[in-house]
């Protein structure tokens, strides 16, 4: 009876060792387990490949044409798997019925600054940035200090970005807002003429119109140009008939009628952006807006006017077209207005304000004082001058401000550029009643200060101290420039509008006016610029006594 | 005589077919239209605007093209005296990479002969070192390409009195395609002028300045519609062709002031310079859509542009917008409106021309009978398709959305431009997109052509209608039309 006993025993024994060795070699066992992973081997003929797994094992298993290869989860032929990439293999019965490869080491990488927006800038909003894609789309994006901002193809300050400007945005990551590297629109983006005139041909192969009595908008009111003129509509060219927008093709049976024209240059020729029918009678207004009234699509002017305003209104603001979502209240405007009675539409708003800062990015300033104490890298200022909304602003008080190899300092009444070491080596700042400045008769000096945050930009120093309460502000355009031989640099301004402390608006000037600028500051990109730099076109907001320009800043 | 005659016509057609893409005239900044062509030359340390003529000869043989320009021109400001003669060539030899889908080229120049005489100065062309090498990713709907561009021109000033070199580099960046092309060149010059006066006025009168030309030449086919005026017509109207071909030039330049012929050592006067001219537009009728079922639909232009196309061949009265579009008739759709038909009629005339032998269909569910069977096939073999398994293609499933960008992407070669796996869409449904139709998503989104529904859901599974699909295919070919020139012209140019 023993020996049966230790017979079953040892069959069991056996039994429980050959299941328990059976279920760790299922381990490995593709065709138990419904897959295999590991090492691609390579194709064993056409319908056989070998995956080494990871306990070493080679297993070599069929394939066949419905078998799905993927690598990164991306479709690929089998012949795109090379030896030794790590594999992830499903089985269907006997047969793969897919093979992944991995091969990605960096998911999700592009290119650094590879994803690129273009659109107009909606909303600067210190360091967010609304942008108006050519989708229609609005998305919000972030700047940093660590941003690159070109500008023309040379490097600028964001101070340098409007509303209404066009930028090209680049992001280093697939899903990232913030921005690596911003190219803004040079002047391109600028309304270089306001045109109103009467719609004669359309010629809608060449995408262009001709318009006869032409009148040019120019010192706030509308000016005969020319009698008959040829223009070219770009492609995108926004073309209104009573708020709608329509193609060119359509304008044909609105022969005779009056158009408002917002016309950019496109290398060397004028070109039509946005085109509006003026459809009954024209009122011009000059004014502040008082109110916008979002919801019925209208604004009061400050004189009580009601004018309504949609997408098909010509807004123009810092030389560039917005839309209407631009408007602000208090803005100051040129308003010509389509209608009759009380219905009037804006067909053409020009708003007049500009301000030292582009937008609330900008940090800069503008000083004028007294040089107080000039030491290496820093100027003391005393009874110092601060330009605050268009207006010199007195302070009884000492500013400290920081000056580097990079500023830019100018000696007008010597008429040379001083640098750093003789800023603070010469005497433009004295102890007065030291013995040595008595003794020499030495005084402190005066100076216009361009300044970024509390770094000195751009200096020009002079001997003696103007009359501040004569300064006043004024904004415009130039109309021509020349270097007079009897009075050296002066320039005409057009379109130029002067700060009204007393009524707290900007008033446009019905003539151009002339400027003198050969003893001025001048600033361009946060530089002190030489006088042969300025050109026609270009907007200036210029600080001047009479009619000599003291600070220049172009914009 | 036969042979001679033969290889005539096929010179003068490729030597007039060359008009018909747009490359900027030469490597100077130049534009031209059909009457005029001018260009700024700087060599007397003044932006100098010479207008007049410009002939063009391309020859083109197996691998190689010659361009040949005869240019003569005088200043525009008819004070000053002067004439501009330049008789130069140009050869590019190509190199053919099939299995890369790539070309690369190489250009030299071959014949020289320039002089230029402004004013008092007479400046000869003594020696002119020039190369050019592109790269051209040849993809199923367009070609795009990029290239080098180094040179170097040495002039002779009066004879003996100095030289002026020009130091040449740059590049250029273009696309062609069968709805338009754009080649924009960005040269940087550097003028170095080492002159000496003779006689008893010798003084020297060097200088150095830059110039930098940025240069476009694009071309693009638009549609227009065009109201029939008479009103006892048998149509209202219909679309037309304008082929338009606009070249555009900026030279920004940072030179000394020049004073009584004299450069100031311690001035300089930097400014910009433009140009642009047109060519006159060539104009296409199409044939005119009939359908009774589209007249109000929100997608009635869309279907009527791609029936002018011949996009959509139907000949039947109903269009039946709001029916899902078939597989089959979108890849034709895509084909036929990118003109990617000249591959398969060559193809089929050589078939005709050999004995017939039974051709295995390259899909098991697709007759080699069916009309739409080398469509379907020539999109195989560019890549853009690749059936529903291996072996089936189901030409008469709907079309899913997902399908139709993974197509139109792919047509365009844009794939490769998303992001290395691993990433996610910014769709809501970003877990719902197949893989095989990811990148393609990706990309169509960033390229804004496609966005996502009031849930910002791609829906990668939904059918799309006929109506649909036609919207897709016009914004597709718009794509072509105008967001590359844009791409390629204006944020090139506008940005630098």
């Amino acid at each position: 009876m023993v020996k049966p006993v230790k017979r079953t025993a040892a069959f069991f024994l056996i039994t429980v060792m050959i299941i328990s060795i059976g279920s760790v070699a299922a381990g490995s066992n593709p065709y138990l387990t419904g897959y295999v992973e590991g090492f691609f081997k390579g194709a064993a003929g056409q319908s056989k490949v070998q995956i080494e797994d990871y306990d070493g094992i080679v297993h070599t298993l069929d394939v066949n044409t419905n078998t799905a290869y993927l690598i990164d989860q991306r479709e690929v032929k089998l012949s795109v798997f090379k030896p030794g990439l790590e594999v992830y293999g499903r089985l269907t019965g006997r047969t793969l019925s897919s093979l992944e490869g991995y091969s990605t080491s960096n998911m999700g990488y592009i290119q650094p600054g590879s994803r690129i927006r273009t659109g107009t800038v909606k909303k600067i909003d210190r360091d967010q940035i609304i942008v108006s894609l050519p989708t229609g789309d609005q998305e919000t994006y972030f700047s940093s200090s660590a941003t690159i901002v070109t500008k023309k193809g040379v490097n600028a300050s964001l101070n340098a970005l409007y509303e209404g400007d066009g930028v090209r945005l680049y992001f280093d990551e697939a899903n990232s807002f913030m921005i690596s590297r911003m190219e803004i629109q040079g002047d391109s983006i600028l309304i270089k003429d306001l045109y109103k005139g009467r719609l004669g041909v359309v010629d809608q192969y060449d995408n262009a119109v001709t318009i006869t009595g032409v009148e040019i908008f120019k010192n706030a009111k509308w000016q005969p140009l020319q009698s008959s003129l040829r223009i070219s509509c770009s492609d995108e060219a926004a073309i209104y008939i009573a708020g709608r927008k329509v193609p060119l093709g359509n304008l044909k049976q609105y022969a005779g009628k009056t158009f408002y024209m917002a016309v950019k240059n496109f290398f060397g020729k004028s070109r039509v952006e946005k085109m509006v029918l003026a459809n009954q009678y024209e009122s011009v207004y000059i004014d502040k807006i008082s109110e916008i009234n979002w919801f019925t699509g209208a604004f009061e002017l400050a004189g009580r006017k009601n004018i309504a305003f949609n997408e098909s209104s010509i807004i123009v603001r810092n030389g560039r077209l917005v839309d209407q979502y631009a408007l602000n209240p208090l803005s100051d405007a040129f308003v010509a207005t389509d209608g009759r009675g009380r219905e009037q539409a804006a067909g053409v708003v020009y708003i007049l304000n500009e301000d030292l800062n582009n937008s609330n990015i900008g940090q800069n300033n503008l000083y004028a004082g007294r040089l107080d104490q000039i030491i290496p890298d820093k100027l003391l200022m005393k009874e110092f001058y601060l330009m605050n909304k268009n207006q010199w602003e007195s302070f009884n008080d000492q500013k400290e401000l920081f000056y580097d190899n990079d500023t830019d300092i100018y000696d007008v009444d010597e008429g040379k550029k001083v640098s750093a070491k003789e800023f603070y080596t010469m005497d433009y700042a004295v102890e007065e009643s030291s013995g040595y400045a008595k003794s020499r008769g030495l005084k402190d000096w005066y100076g216009y200060i361009f300044s970024d945050g509390d770094r000195i930009s751009s200096i020009m120093v002079q001997k003696n101290l103007d009359s501040m309460l004569r300064q006043r502000v004024s904004t415009g355009q130039i109309e021509a420039i020349e270097n007079d031989p009897l009075v050296g640099w002066k320039l005409k301004l057009m379109n130029s509008c002067d700060w009204s402390s007393l009524k707290e608006k900007w008033m446009e000037r019905s003539v151009s006016t002339p400027i003198n600028i050969d003893k001025a500051m001048l600033i361009r990109d946060g530089r002190m610029v030489s006088r042969d730099t300025l050109k026609p076109g270009d907007r200036l907001y210029i600080v001047r006594d009479d009619y000599n320009a003291k600070v220049v800043v172009v914009k | 005589m036969k042979r001679v005659l033969i290889a005539f016509m096929v010179f003068l057609i490729l030597s007039q077919s060359a008009l018909v893409y747009a490359i900027p005239t030469e490597f100077s900044g130049g534009v031209n239209n059909e009457f005029e062509y001018s260009e700024y030359v700087f060599l007397t340390g003044e932006p100098v605007k010479f207008t007049g003529t410009c002939k063009i000869t391309e020859t083109v043989s197996k691998d190689k093209k010659t361009v040949s320009y005869r240019i003569i021109l005088s200043p525009e400001d008819k004070k000053l005296e002067g004439k501009l003669d330049r008789n130069m060539s140009y050869i590019t030899t190509y190199t053919k990479y099939s299995e890369k889908g790539q070309t690369t080229s190489q250009t030299t120049v071959g014949t020289v002969k320039e002089t230029i005489a402004v004013g008092a100065n007479r400046y000869e062309l003594k020696n002119y070192q020039f190369y050019k090498s592109n790269v051209i990713d040849n993809r199923p709907v367009a070609d795009y390409y990029n290239g080098n561009i180094k040179g170097k021109k040495q002039y002779s000033i009066n004879t003996d009195e100095g030289t002026a070199t020009i130091d040449i580099s740059g590049g250029d960046v273009g696309y062609e395609n069968f709805w338009g092309n754009t080649d924009t060149q960005l040269i940087d010059y550097v003028i170095t002028v080492n002159k000496k006066g003779s006689g008893a006025n010798a003084s020297n009168e060097s200088w150095q300045g830059t110039v930098k030309v940025q240069v476009s030449d694009s071309g693009t086919k638009q549609l227009r519609y065009s109201r029939n005026e008479a009103g006892y017509s048998s149509f209202d109207g219909g679309y037309m062709k304008i082929i338009n071909r606009e070249m555009v030039s900026t030279y920004r330049y940072d030179l000394p002031e020049i004073k009584g012929g004299k450069p100031d050592a311690n001035k300089r006067k930097q400014g910009s310079v433009e140009l642009s001219q047109s060519m006159l537009p060539k104009l296409e009728r199409l044939v005119v859509p009939k359908f009774r079922d589209i007249g109000g639909h929100w997608a009635e232009d869309y279907i009527s542009k791609l029936y002018s196309l011949e996009v959509f061949a139907d000949t039947k009265e109903f269009f039946q917008p709001d029916v899902a579009m078939t597989r089959s008739e979108f890849i034709k759709g895509v084909m036929q409106a990118c003109n990617i038909r000249p591959n398969i009629d060559q193809k089929k005339t050589v078939s005709t021309s050999k004995k017939k032998t039974a051709e295995t269909p390259v899909f098991k569910d697709l007759k080699t009978t069916d009309p739409n069977y080398a469509y379907i096939k020539d999109a195989v073999e560019k890549g853009i398709i690749s059936g529903m398994t291996p072996e089936l293609f189901k030409p008469n499933d709907p079309l899913k959305r997902g399908q139709a960008i993974t197509i139109l992407i792919r047509a365009l070669g844009f794939e490769n431009k998303a992001p290395t796996p691993g990433f996610a869409t910014s769709f809501a449904d970003d877990s719902h997109i197949p893989g095989w139709a990811k990148d393609c998503v990706y990309v169509a989104r960033e390229l804004g052509l496609v966005q996502g529904d009031s849930s910002n859901r791609f829906n990668s599974e939904a059918v799309l209608t006929r109506a649909e699909a036609s919207a897709l295919l016009v914004r597709f070919l718009e794509f072509l039309q105008k967001d590359l020139q844009k791409d390629y012209r204006e944020n090139i140019l506008l940005y630098n």
